[in-house]
């Protein structure tokens, strides 16, 4: 028997305002797998991310992470979200990097990354702190445990965000255009790190970028977003070499030439 | 009398305005986060209540409501020294501007704060107390400041419930002594120089709170 995917979205529909944003989308990543969403702005990929960190509700559809319903439809058209302890158990096992880091600004780079398992899952300061400080070593940030993000580079900020999203050890991790805010010469450090985090845990991904390039290296599956549905869901060599959309061939004809 | 016995005679009054003002501030202080939260809450009822008494207190005169509390409350049995009266009605009057202040804070932190505190798993009163809150106060320091100096100068109104604060004790001593240019102007420097010092302390205090930021709360 094939293993239950970790995340299950079904037939899940969004609205903004008057716009449908996500109509009827369906996206199933089984444990570990590296998932990465392309797609034209607009297209509701940050969506998707946000939905499943519990950050945007959704109209309709079932929403399932590591077993558990965050969202479970009645069968007559109502969905209801998950309340209390089952929403904050969920919420634990999903973590999340945002394209503008959003680090505290008021606590140094070490609380920033200590903050959360101390206030959160009551651990001691002790053991946090060292395994905050050997996480940013391993994100070359080793010696700025006590710099303030004021005084990073948006580079050493997205690598102190990865940080803190480790640190709670998450069975999920979604990453949301996290190179989008960056400078050119600073893409590739974040990269490092997010290769080096994809090549060495067992944590499932769901990484929205704008990096063919980079999707194809470490991605086991890449799927297309657009106007709020998955239209192409394959492996990067085939979506990127052969795509069976016209939308999907001219998507990546615009942004294989830019 | 020379201007120092003038001076000395002006002390209790100024020990009064420095109790009440420091007393009227605690309070103050206390009331504006206590409604000015409340503003925030998902339960109308506290909504309602933290509007109706913001709306009260800066919808009014302070001196009526001294007037009222002192004069008019005993009428309905409540009886309360000049003192508690002055304390309390400044205090509820400054801290009703202050809520505002404290909302107005606790909205200007950006939302991507709050997404950055759920995304690990922090509750909603984790994220306030830890998160929200220490970056609103930078905001709300200032406007605490003005509202503090403000407090101070409105002290001068309990001399009218009866209370010898400075204000009252100037008057006094006009009375018995007629040197009104000179009691007015020593009122004035003291009015002026416990101001200042309130000043030093908020800035002391907003030093502490903006560690290792360049500017405010927007990163």
């Amino acid at each position: 028997m094939e293993e239950a995917p970790i995340v299950s979205m079904q037939d899940v529909r969004k609205r903004f305002g008057g716009l449908d944003v996500l109509c009827g989308l369906d996206l199933e990543v089984s444990r570990g797998q590296k998932r990465v969403l392309i797609g034209p702005s607009g297209a509701g990929k940050s969506t998707v991310l946000r939905i499943l960190m519990t950050l945007e509700d959704i109209e309709s559809g079932a929403i399932r992470i590591d077993g558990e319903y965050l969202w479970m439809p009645d069968g007559e058209g109502k969905t209801t979200k998950a309340k209390g302890e089952a929403l904050r158990r969920i919420r634990g096992k999903v973590g999340m990097v945002f394209q503008h880091f959003n680090l505290f600004p008021h606590m140094n780079v070490l609380r920033n990354v200590c903050e959360a398992p101390i206030h959160v899952l009551g651990l001691s300061r002790k053991s946090v702190e060292e395994r905050a400080l050997d996480l940013l070593d391993r994100v070359g940030l080793g010696d700025k445990a006590s710099a303030y993000p004021a005084h990073l580079s948006g580079g050493q900020k997205q690598r102190v965000a990865i940080a803190r999203a480790l640190v709670m050890q998450p069975k999920v991790m979604l990453f949301d255009e996290i190179t989008s805010a960056l400078d050119p010469e600073l893409v590739g450090e974040v990269l490092g790190v997010l290769k080096d985090v994809a090549l060495k845990t067992d944590i499932t991904m769901l990484i929205v970028t704008h990096e063919i390039g980079f999707a194809k290296e470490i991605a086991d599956r890449v799927a297309y977003v657009d106007a709020g549905r998955i239209l192409e869901d394959e492996t990067p060599e085939r979506l990127l070499r052969n795509p069976q959309h016209e939308r999907t061939k001219k998507f990546l004809k615009t942004v294989l030439t830019t | 009398m020379d201007t120092l016995e003038l001076m000395k005679n002006l002390l209790p009054g100024l020990k009064i305005t420095l109790v009440i003002t420091l007393s009227s501030a605690l309070l103050a202080f206390v009331a504006a986060f206590a409604a000015g939260l409340a503003r925030l809450s998902k339960v109308r009822l506290l909504r309602a209540l933290a509007l109706v008494y913001i709306d009260f207190f800066r919808g009014t005169s302070a001196l009526v409501q001294l007037f009222w509390a002192y004069f008019a409350l005993p009428l309905l049995g409540i009886e309360l020294n000049a003192m508690t009266v002055g304390i309390v009605v400044l205090g509820l009057n400054i801290g009703a501007y202050g809520a505002e202040v404290v909302r107005g804070a606790v909205q200007a932190v950006p939302r991507n704060q709050w997404d950055a505190a759920a995304a690990l798993n922090f509750t909603h009163a984790t994220a306030m107390r830890r998160i929200i809150l220490p970056q609103a106060l930078v905001a709300m320091l200032p406007p605490f400041g003005n509202l503090l100096i403000e407090l101070l100068k409105s002290t001068a109104l309990v001399s009218l419930i009866t209370l010898s604060d400075l204000t009252f004790e100037a008057q006094v001593l006009r009375a018995s002594t007629l040197r009104s240019a000179e009691i007015f102007i020593i009122v004035l420097v003291i009015y002026f120089l416990i101001a200042q010092a309130l000043n030093q302390g908020v800035k002391m205090i907003e030093k502490r709170f903006t560690l290792g930021r360049d500017y405010g709360v927007i990163e």
